[in-house]
């Protein structure tokens, strides 16, 4: 089925090859400069290199927005184009807006550089407060994010154009699953690009002196921050979908209404539930962050229904296979292509990010860990783990079709998301528990002076560690990723073998799918366990306290 | 082998299993952290669910009453300075009583000081002694306002002792930028985060004496590494 894939990335028109392909190396480059900022982030915090903290929050704020911002979105907005442009079958429409989009994300991403470079770092979030008496400064950083906000509302209409093209033709009676998810997803990605232009956009007319101080930021920011970082989950879920088709040619076993449906339930349930970034903010009344921790109760349900539904038909087509045990059937898939690695880590790395995010997601224990390392510590099971491991994997499997070149080393290649996931097992791990000690996140030394616990270093060292694992890893899979993309060109055949087909096989009624639901057991034992930790610390306290209200 | 789904592949379960984060409300519920399922329902069962991990109370707003200004706060949080201050620069907010005969309304530096007190001075038994305990005792009870301005990059005050079992209200502002304050406790802390010109309240009693660090926990510029101040609590 990859082969069927990759020809028919392979079979699309030069041009459209060609901006995919540029779209892809710039988000790979700009995932490495990334990695390499937090790499010199985490190596500073750890105690094993000696830099000045404002170089330190330098590293940061370039390891934040390259990552979060320009990395996670230019491959998401590649892989959407690539993914639409095939689902079509001939190619892009509207094709200048997809280049216009890429341009300006692309002049937004040097702006943003340029920004980084100068006065005071603003980290990712970008606080007008901190440029107070240097707006020029925010200007630069902040035009940066509007370009990149812009092009994020230009591109995606040109894969929306690409999508319904064959409805208004008349070829087509109604969107396809994987259609509709894409359609949905572009739509995703014009609202974060609106809503980087609404949050960015006061302070950019601020320090134009042309507006007000914008004093509303930060709750602009959380709730841009919210779903700019849940969304991307919907893209990888739908990712998921299409590379699960790809490797193994198994489509979903429970029909394509109900994929539709639970795609739309990322709209239904991630945009209410942005109230828990805020409950430490002393305005925030009472019954607000009630009301917020029930609804963040719900974030969950798209990402694991679609996780259910792909592991469910993943499951019973491999028991037809003959696939036995309780989890037995997990030895037949297509271990040998390097994407399935990274698809596997990617799943367990969501199931702990969830499990996380659950504990963090109860309003009474924000005093005890919401702005400590117990953040990034748990994000970067997400940010890393699940959605950029999972975008690496879609990059896999498009990019061969591209550039006309198998994928590089694949048998050395289908480690690396595994070296991976042992660097951010330290790293997560090391991250939450310093979290639940209380370890301040965005703080280069943490020493205070010998007043703070010396395990807080301990803890700082271990993530250290498992950062540069992690990096290690990541970079070096990026670059075999983008291998494919030089212009050698190398029989396509090469890859052949890495996956299966079990397409054309009928799945036996009455087959059970066990790991799916055992795996939400855990995930949900995780988060008792994980959250009552949290309550047991909280009372364990050498003080008893209320309010952090303000007036 | 069975000719009908088997129910782990119905479309019903897996929408089901989906929602089992949710009951992770279970949990919530059970520590007090979040409203009982009656509760929810309107049929009765307290809505209290403020009490919720071991008495750390839902940290509500405290109503929408409008706060000081900037300066307004600076003074406040100078006058407490200059009221509690102890030779060594330790603010140390304490009940105080007037000495006999000292005159009403000049309570400052003229004033008995509960807390630099030297308890050896006092005979064990004596019936002034037990007298002066039972006030004390009394005035415990009420809860002392404690200032804490946060500036780029300090507390002020930067040092401050405070007495086991006292209750305090902490009166908090952020000064400047955006701030925190994090009481760290050694396993785990205690945070709040400080907005410009906003007063933050939150009421604290210690429990055991110890050195407890304070942290800034929002980052406010090239010195937010050395945002700090210490709690001394005896």
């Amino acid at each position: 089925m990859n082969n069927t894939y990759t020809d028919r990335f392979a079979a699309l028109a030069t041009s459209d090859r060609r901006l995919l392909a540029l779209m892809s190396a710039a988000s790979l480059v700009i995932l490495v400069l990334g990695i390499m900022g937090g790499l010199m982030t985490a190596l500073a915090r750890g105690g094993f290199i000696d830099i000045l903290n404002t170089t330190g929050y330098r590293w940061l704020t370039l390891h934040g927005v390259s990552i979060f911002f320009y990395w996670l979105f230019i491959a998401q907005a590649a892989l959407l184009l690539g993914f639409a442009a095939i689902e079509r079958g001939r190619g892009l429409v509207l094709k200048a807006l997809a280049w216009l989009g890429f341009a300006s994300i692309l002049v937004g991403f040097g702006l943003s550089m340029v920004g980084i470079q100068q006065g005071m770092p603003l980290l990712y979030d970008g606080a007008p407060e901190l440029a107070r008496y240097a707006p020029r400064d925010l200007l630069v950083f902040n035009l940066g994010y509007l370009l990149l906000g812009l092009g994020l509302m230009i591109l995606p209409l040109s894969a929306i154009a690409t999508l319904i093209e064959p409805r208004r033709a008349g070829r087509q009676e109604r969107l396809s699953a994987v259609g509709f998810a894409l359609f949905t997803w572009a739509g995703f990605l014009i609202v974060s690009g609106f809503a980087a232009i609404y949050t960015f956009l006061p302070g950019t007319l601020w320090a134009l002196g042309w507006a007000d101080f914008p004093a509303n930021h930060g709750t602009n920011w959380h709730i841009v921050f919210h779903n700019m970082h849940y969304l991307p989950l919907m893209a990888t879920v739908l990712l998921w979908y299409v590379l699960i088709h790809a490797l193994t040619g198994v489509k979903s076993v429970f029909g394509e209404r109900f994929s539709k449906i639970v795609f739309a339930l990322y709209l239904v349930f991630v945009p209410p539930t942005s109230l828990y970034h805020m409950f430490l903010e002393p305005d925030l009344p009472g019954v607000v962050r009630v009301v917020g921790s029930l609804l963040s109760l719900f974030v969950s349900v798209p990402t694991l229904t679609a996780f259910l539904i792909i592991v469910a038909s993943l499951e019973v087509y491999a028991r037809s296979q003959g696939g036995r045990g309780l989890f037995g059937w997990i030895r037949l898939l297509p271990w040998r292509h390097p994407a399935m690695s990274a698809i596997a880590v990617a799943v367990l790395s969501m199931g702990l990010g969830i499990t996380f995010a659950f504990v963090l997601i109860q309003e009474q224990l924000a005093p005890l860990l919401s702005d400590t390392f117990f953040v990034p510590g748990y994000f970067h099971f997400f940010t890393v783990g699940t959605v950029s491991l999972t975008l690496l994997a879609a990059l896999q499997v498009m990019l061969p079709g591209l550039g006309g070149r198998a994928a590089w080393r694949p048998e050395l290649m289908r480690l690396l998301p595994w070296l991976a996931f042992i660097g951010l097992l330290l790293f997560g791990g090391a991250g939450v528990a310093a979290g639940y000690l209380g370890v301040p996140r965005r703080v280069m030394d943490m020493a205070y002076q010998g007043q703070a616990p010396e395990m807080w270093q301990i803890l700082m060292a271990t993530v250290a560690i498992g950062g540069s694992i992690m990096a290690l890893a990541l970079i070096l899979f990026a670059a075999g990723v983008a291998v494919s993309l030089l212009p050698r060109r190398q029989p396509l055949s090469e890859q052949v073998g890495l996956t299966v087909d079990w397409s054309r096989h009928v799945v036996s009624p009455g087959l059970r799918a066990m790991t799916g639901p055992l795996s939400i057991l855990v995930i949900v034992l995780a988060m008792y366990g994980f959250t009552i930790i949290g309550f047991e610390m909280m009372q364990a306290l050498p003080a008893t306290a209320s309010g952090g209200g303000g007036h | 082998m069975a000719s009908e789904k088997h129910f782990t592949t119905r479309r019903a379960f897996i929408a089901a299993m989906g929602f089992g984060g949710v009951s992770l409300y279970g949990v919530w519920a059970a520590y007090g952290a979040a409203p009982g399922p009656l509760a929810l329902l309107g049929m009765g069962g307290h809505g209290d669910h403020g009490a919720g991990a071991g008495g750390h109370a839902a940290h509500a707003g405290h109503g929408a009453a409008s706060g000081p200004s900037v300066e307004e706060f600076n003074r406040q949080s100078a006058a407490f300075i200059e009221r509690y201050s102890l030779s060594d620069g330790t603010v140390h907010p304490r009940q105080m009583t007037s000495m006999p005969g000292a005159a009403e309304g000049v309570m400052d530096h003229g004033a008995m000081d509960q807390g630099a007190m030297d308890h050896s001075m006092m005979a064990h038994g004596s019936m002034a002694h037990n007298a002066v305990e039972q006030e004390s005792a009394a005035l415990q009870q009420e809860v002392l306002d404690v200032y804490l301005a946060a500036g780029m990059w300090y507390y002020q005050p930067n040092k401050l002792r405070l007495d086991v079992g006292q209750p305090y209200r902490f009166r908090m502002m952020a000064v400047d930028v955006s701030h925190g304050a994090s009481i760290q406790f050694g396993q785990g802390g205690r945070m709040v985060r400080l907005r410009p010109g906003r007063l933050t309240e939150m009421e604290i009693t210690f429990n055991e004496p110890g050195r407890y660090l304070v942290y800034c926990t929002v980052f406010c510029g090239a010195a937010h590494d050395v945002m700090q101040a210490t709690l001394e609590v005896v």
